[in-house]
């Protein structure tokens, strides 16, 4: 038995990509196990936020999740918990701060779905003390039509679990996941802003800073003038300790979708000039407000939730996000190569931002020891036309770009950058020789 | 207060299960795959930390086990105050020539079924302030060569609703009936509707707000009585002539 199909446009979040593709939304179980034995190519898709066409393509089906977004099983004693795919990150961490629990790897937006983040192998705001969301999945519900419902962890079909985290969604539909959960310290944190000049004593302090504290990441004038490229902040913060709250710790947040952000026919970031205004006023407000504050949880982990403006300005043409991380002994040199870089060809950079990492690197996994750079363009074609020199200077520093974020990323670069490329493609082919789940990224990546 | 739903795990059920679970009301919830069902009372009871019971029923093959389930599971929480039956199912298949089959399964599970649950649960509604609130369709407005059965089963609970209406009409028990038009659920996936579709949680913010309420027959959205009003009164000689 299938089930209703319809058509509409997807958009990459970065709207770098976009096609009008068949999708469905299964709002019960037979619709999504029992409903056929496999004769369609199809892709999950949760929230919809990756910047590169993860959940959509001109081949197969789209299911959006969003309908399994239930809480099967909560344990606060054992600090695990059991939720469907389709659950969001705002919700799971509403659910669980009243019992004293946390989550410590979300991305920024409280709108993204537990799915898409084991599927993308997410990190949060200190990859160097918490890894990425593979270290808290304890066990994952995957359905694939040749296998029906298999349950995969670390001991049981070990050698899917590590395709599934971390493997874009072409292992199968995730349906659930068993989280683990860590003990909050506290629901209010303090934040600690720290000035600094360039990118490498960014760098350095950041490093400094990552193994002593809950959170810590910089951000930094990317617009290209000599003057004030690099200068920023370093924020790191951590627990207030004892000040757990009880009541319930989901906040609400800007409600934003791809489609949705790419509605402003044109970019208010039009020329240099306005990006420099908007980062000289963003550094006034800054340096006037105290450099010690206290902050929610709920703000400290989703630091977009109610700055998605931010995304909106991008309008139609969009954004281009370029995230790499470059091992430690080679990131002084690859942030000094970026800066002359960027002051030479003059892209239309606006932000960046730096973060320690620390992780063993297996298969397409953004994972590994170094300091992860991620750098936010206009897009346009001169944005297109600097994408590649980064591509080769990331090339030539021993870095890995993340897939997730880059909707233009060629497949040939993920094959050079990444050691495992070809390990990861051949255990995706023998574990589903008919390749049933496929997205644009996969097709773009050869996989 | 405790509460009976039946087809609790998606759609307005689904809708109307998280708005009364949220209003502090404890809930018997019905449906057919016991994989949906338990997912969704689980959630209930985490979110909303109110007692949640499971029956895993199937309108289209209900049966003496099921009903005495239902009976057993709206006893043990200790009083039932309100029967909510939101369930219903369309097929492509319902026209003017579908199999006997198919027109079996569509009227019980969209009225013989629904009849059984109300017959069964009756007594445990008497004697003390109680509501039984049924969901019609806009399909059931005047027959067409589309939903057939669909239509008329839903017709045949409108009629059985009035007469619950009337017969109760003296006593605690209030008898609500809902028509709905196109509302954002699968049964209208992927089919473009004259109107838009109407918001499930919406419509359950409504029938929580009105659950006290004597309101006998309620349109949602509103304006589908005036569109019922018109489409009943146009000529059968224009009503035959018109595709829709």
């Amino acid at each position: 038995m299938t089930h209703s199909m319809a058509e509409k446009v997807y958009v990459s979040f970065d709207g770098g990509y976009s096609i009008k593709t068949q999708y469905q939304q299964p709002d019960r179980y037979r619709m999504l196990v029992d409903a056929d034995a496999g004769g369609y190519a199809r892709i999950a898709r949760g929230g919809g936020y990756s910047y590169a066409a993860a959940s959509f393509g001109a081949e197969g089906v789209t299911q959006e999740m969003g309908s399994f977004n239930r809480v099967i099983r909560f344990v606060p004693q054992e600090r695990l918990i059991e939720v469907e795919a389709g659950i969001t990150l705002g919700d799971l961490i509403g659910i669980t701060m009243p019992q004293g629990l946390w989550l410590p790897v979300v991305p920024g937006y409280p709108g993204i779905m537990v799915g898409g983040c084991i599927a993308a192998n997410v990190h949060g705001k200190n990859p160097a003390r918490n890894g990425a969301f593979i270290n808290f999945v304890e066990e994952i519900a995957l359905f694939h039509p040749a296998n029906g419902v298999t349950r995969v962890s670390r001991s049981a079909n070990p050698h899917v679990f590590e395709l599934t985290c971390g493997g874009y969604g072409l292992t199968g539909v995730i349906l659930s996941a068993t989280l683990r959960l860590e003990t909050l310290p506290g629901s209010q944190l303090t934040r600690q802003r720290t000035a600094v000049g360039s990118l490498v004593e960014a760098a350095r302090v950041l490093r400094e800073l990552s193994d002593t504290n809950a959170f810590a990441y910089t951000f930094a004038d990317a617009v290209p003038a000599a003057r004030t490229f690099g200068r920023g902040f370093v924020y790191s913060g951590d627990f207030v300790p004892g000040s757990v709250s009880r009541k319930g710790g989901a906040d609400t947040y800007q409600k934003m979708t791809s489609e949705k952000r790419a509605l402003l026919p044109v970019s208010a970031w039009q020329g240099g000039l306005i990006s420099r205004m908007f980062n000289t006023a963003y550094w006034t407000m800054e340096a006037m407000l105290p450099a010690r504050q206290q902050i929610t949880l709920f703000a400290s982990l989703f630091p977009f939730a109610k700055k998605t403006i931010y995304f909106y300005l991008f309008g139609k043409r969009g954004l281009a996000e370029y995230q790499t991380l470059v091992p430690l002994d080679q990131a002084e040199g690859f942030l000094q190569e970026l800066q002359r870089l960027i002051l030479k060809k003059r892209p239309p950079a606006l932000m960046m931002s730096l973060k320690a990492f620390r992780g063993r690197q297996k298969y397409l996994r953004f994972e590994r020891d170094g300091i992860c750079t991620t750098l936010n363009l206009i897009r346009s074609a001169s944005t297109l036309e600097f994408l590649p020199l980064l591509d080769e200077l990331v090339i030539a520093s021993g870095g890995i770009p993340h897939i997730i974020k880059d909707s233009r990323l060629p497949g040939e670069m993920v094959r050079r950058s990444y050691p495992e490329y070809e390990a990861f493609r051949q255990a995706l082919h023998d574990y589903d020789p008919a390749r049933l789940y496929r997205s644009e990224l996969s097709q773009r990546l050869g996989l | 207060m405790n509460y009976v739903i039946v087809g609790a795990s998606a759609g307005v059920g689904r809708a109307l299960a998280y708005q009364f679970a949220r209003a502090g009301h404890n809930l018997v919830v019905a449906a057919s795959d016991a994989r949906d069902l338990e997912a969704t009372a689980s959630d209930l009871r985490i979110r909303c930390g109110v007692r949640v019971e499971t029956v895993v029923m199937d309108l289209a093959r209900i049966d003496e086990t099921a009903l005495r389930q239902i009976e057993q599971a709206a006893g043990d929480l200790g009083g039932l105050h309100g029967l909510l039956l939101p369930a219903g199912t369309v097929s492509p298949d319902d026209t003017a020539h579908a199999a006997s089959g198919e027109i079996d399964r569509l009227t019980r599970v969209n009225y013989l079924s629904m009849a059984s649950v109300i017959q069964r649960l009756l007594p445990l509604l008497q004697g003390h302030p109680a509501v039984i609130v049924g969901f019609g369709s806009v399909a059931a407005m005047r027959g067409r060569g589309r939903n057939v059965a669909y239509a008329a089963a839903k017709r045949a609970l409108e009629s059985f609703f009035e007469s619950l209406r009337h017969a109760f009409s003296n006593t605690d028990l209030n008898v609500q009936f809902y028509v709905l038009g196109y509302m954002n659920t699968q049964m209208a996936f992927g089919i473009r509707t004259l109107l838009p579709k109407a918001d499930p949680d919406r419509l359950s913010r409504v029938v929580l707000a009105n659950i006290a309420r004597d309101t006998g027959v309620m349109y949602y959205p509103r304006y589908w009585r005036f569109i019922n009003w018109v489409i009943r009164m146009i000529p059968w000689q224009l009503y035959k002539r018109l595709n829709f």
